[in-house]
């Protein structure tokens, strides 16, 4: 099950008449770090939910390795989905535990849960263990499912917003807490953020889901060697840009910009007076999702 | 290396071309260990694949080299290497940017080496 | 390591809990009640036993909400199979209506001071504790669909029919003809009785298991 890939294959989800994921395929490969960016609503949450078994696909399977991992203890004992806690009234069931509670909570349910680290990492984010859950704050609350999701030691560890409500300085000292975690384990990671930017250097592929659809599975390094904003002149650009991927057009008067994706082989004629620059996750994923008024 | 890294260029590049700063300026020497790719991941809050990439880049031109088990070392004759090729490629990454510039701002190639000529600079 | 031992360890810890309260809370309430009525000494009596019946009823009925509110979406929110979750509901029933019966039945036999006479309100007791197991899976099963007013309707409802049972109990016990009535129920009818919660509480499993097939964590 260690070492193993866990695949989605044609996995469908809808609710009464609502398509919230669309045919999606695709392949996790063991210790890397991925990341899954998305517009609020896209499905990232759903999916990552069919993905740990905790919610059932309308079609599709999720593999682990050669099983379904749907109702499978052996495959399960493998996956931690750590969650952002909700705040609504439904949510309070959950998180009227106390913090302690809730880590003793995890120790029973995952066999491979590490006390210590629980324990080093409570007292690192100054968490007090018998407060409940619900009195944190929105940055406290992220901590606790943090921890969760490390001192977890799952193989396959999802985690959903893990940064949210925390200061920067305590998002850099989770960047590396990860990092570590990843280099001495080599556990597979995905964890869904809005804050880009900050994770693309650590994300060794990116997923970006789009309208409930996979939109692109890359390597992050080399999605961004092949991505460029072209702009300068209207025509200068067009010309430039015929026959490769373009998003998000923009300009104004005779000036125009574009954000390309080129393909394998694909090169840009630098001809013409244009500007060719390189582009962040963040301008990509903005060029790649932003509604299109 | 301790540089900040930017947009500009793929991480890995800078990686490498951190590696290769340090080397010319005499702050890894010769047949010294530099850091290894963990360690470089965590300096830099990078993913481990992108640092070694970065180092990969570096062994495959000379300039590293793996010591089993103990990790990655700086070659003999690396300095010179990297500041040959650096000198061959001075022309590409900055010259030419420099001639185009003028260009689009009207200063003939006379007015220019005059200006050149004329610095105070080294 | 067996996740279905890290699961049954986890509704265990939930349980004793729930137990623990089904304990003291029935005796810190009777002391609460005579510390306002002012007679220490002569209500402790019969009120006891039934202060537990009727305790451990609402523990059992209210506990299948937070079953389906709580402890079932934790256990498969971290990794546990609905199909354990079932069996682990089971289990629960098994755990809550042994240990409970046990309590109420010791406390029955120190308050009547002996084993003299108790065998049928023991039974009787049985019955209602087997009842409200049923009916709290029931509940249990109704909850798990994630409609949250009908989740206050049920728990009115709950409230409501242990409030009457234990209200219909006090009078029962503080009235010597209706003693007499009870004295005389039939063991046929506790037969019975039982015959029809066994039925009761299969469906109640099944009614559980099917509303889980699905189940969707929404934390």
């Amino acid at each position: 099950m260690i070492n193993e890939e866990l695949k989605c294959v044609g996995i469908c989800k809808s609710y009464k008449d609502k398509e919230v994921l669309k045919d999606i395929n695709l392949t996790i490969e063991p210790n890397k770090i991925y990341g899954m960016i998305g517009r609020n609503g896209a499905g990232k949450t759903t999916l990552l939910s069919i993905m740990s078994a905790q919610n059932p696909a309308t079609k599709g399977q999720v593999m682990l390795g050669d099983e379904n991992v749907w109702e499978n203890s052996k495959a399960l004992a493998n996956i931690c989905f750590s969650r952002e806690f909700g705040t609504n009234a439904s949510a309070s069931n959950i998180t009227g535990y106390k913090v302690k509670d809730y880590l003793k909570i995890a120790s029973m349910l995952y066999p491979k849960w590490d006390k210590n680290m629980a324990d080093e990492l409570v007292k690192k984010f100054r968490l007090d263990p018998k407060q409940k859950i619900m009195k944190l704050s929105k940055g406290m609350m992220s901590m606790v499912t943090i921890i969760v999701a490390l001192a977890s030691k799952a193989e396959y560890t999802f985690m959903d917003e893990p940064v949210a409500g925390l200061d920067v300085i305590m998002r850099e000292k989770f960047y590396r807490m990860l990092l570590d975690e990843y280099t001495e384990t080599g556990r597979t990671f995905i964890i869904s953020t809005h804050i880009i930017e900050e994770m693309a250097d650590i994300i060794e592929e990116v997923m970006v889901i789009k309208e409930g659809k996979l939109l692109m599975k890359e390597n992050t390094q080399e999605l961004l060697e092949r991505s460029y904003h072209i702009s300068g002149k209207a025509e200068d650009v067009k010309a430039a840009v015929t026959g490769f991927d373009a998003y998000h057009e923009e300009g104004f008067g005779r000036s125009k910009g574009i954000t390309v994706v080129l393909k394998e082989g694909q090169k840009i004629n630098a001809s013409g007076d244009i500007s060719v620059q390189p582009v962040s996750l963040q301008n990509l994923f903005v060029a790649l999702c932003a509604d299109e008024d | 290396m301790n540089e900040i890294l930017t947009q500009e260029k793929s991480i890995y590049i800078q990686i490498s071309e951190m590696i290769e700063n340090d080397i010319i300026r005499g702050i890894i020497l010769e047949e010294e260990q530099v850091p290894s790719t963990n360690e470089m991941a965590k300096i830099y809050a990078i993913n481990p694949a992108t640092a070694a990439k970065g180092i990969n880049i570096l062994v495959d031109k000379g300039v590293l080299y793996k010591k089993r088990g103990i990790g990655m070392f700086v070659c003999k004759g690396a300095k010179e290497m990297i500041m040959k090729t650096r000198k061959n490629e001075f022309f590409d990454n900055y010259i030419k940017k420099l001639l185009d510039e003028a260009i689009s701002l009207g200063i003939s190639k006379e007015e220019l080496i005059k200006m050149i000529a004329e610095s105070k600079e080294a | 390591m067996n996740i279905r031992n890290g699961s049954i360890k986890f509704w265990n810890w939930q349980n004793e809990k729930m137990i623990l309260l089904a304990i003291f809370a029935p005796i810190l309430y009777t002391i609460f009640i005579n510390l306002i009525d002012g007679k220490l000494t002569s209500l402790i009596g019969n009120n006891l036993t039934y202060m537990y019946v009727m305790f451990s009823l609402i523990i059992i009925i209210t506990y299948g909400t937070s079953i389906a509110r709580v402890v079932a979406p934790l256990a498969i929110s971290m990794g546990a199979t609905r199909k354990e979750t079932v069996t682990n509901i089971i289990y629960t029933n098994v755990a809550l209506f042994v240990q409970l019966f046990l309590a109420v039945s010791v406390v029955e036999v120190i308050m009547s001071g002996g084993f003299k006479g108790v065998g049928r309100n023991i039974a009787i007791v049985g019955v209602l504790l087997f009842a409200a197991t049923w009916i709290s899976n029931f509940i249990s099963g109704v909850m798990i669909t994630n409609k949250n007013n009908v989740v206050m309707i049920i728990i009115l409802v709950s409230l409501i029919v242990t409030g009457t049972f234990s209200a219909g109990f006090m009078a029962a016990f503080s009235d010597d003809n209706t003693m007499k009535i009870i004295v005389e129920i039939s063991p046929y009818l506790l037969i019975a009785a039982t015959a029809v919660s066994v039925v009761l509480y299969i469906c109640s499993i099944y009614f559980i298991a099917k509303k889980m097939k699905n189940y969707e964590v929404r934390i």
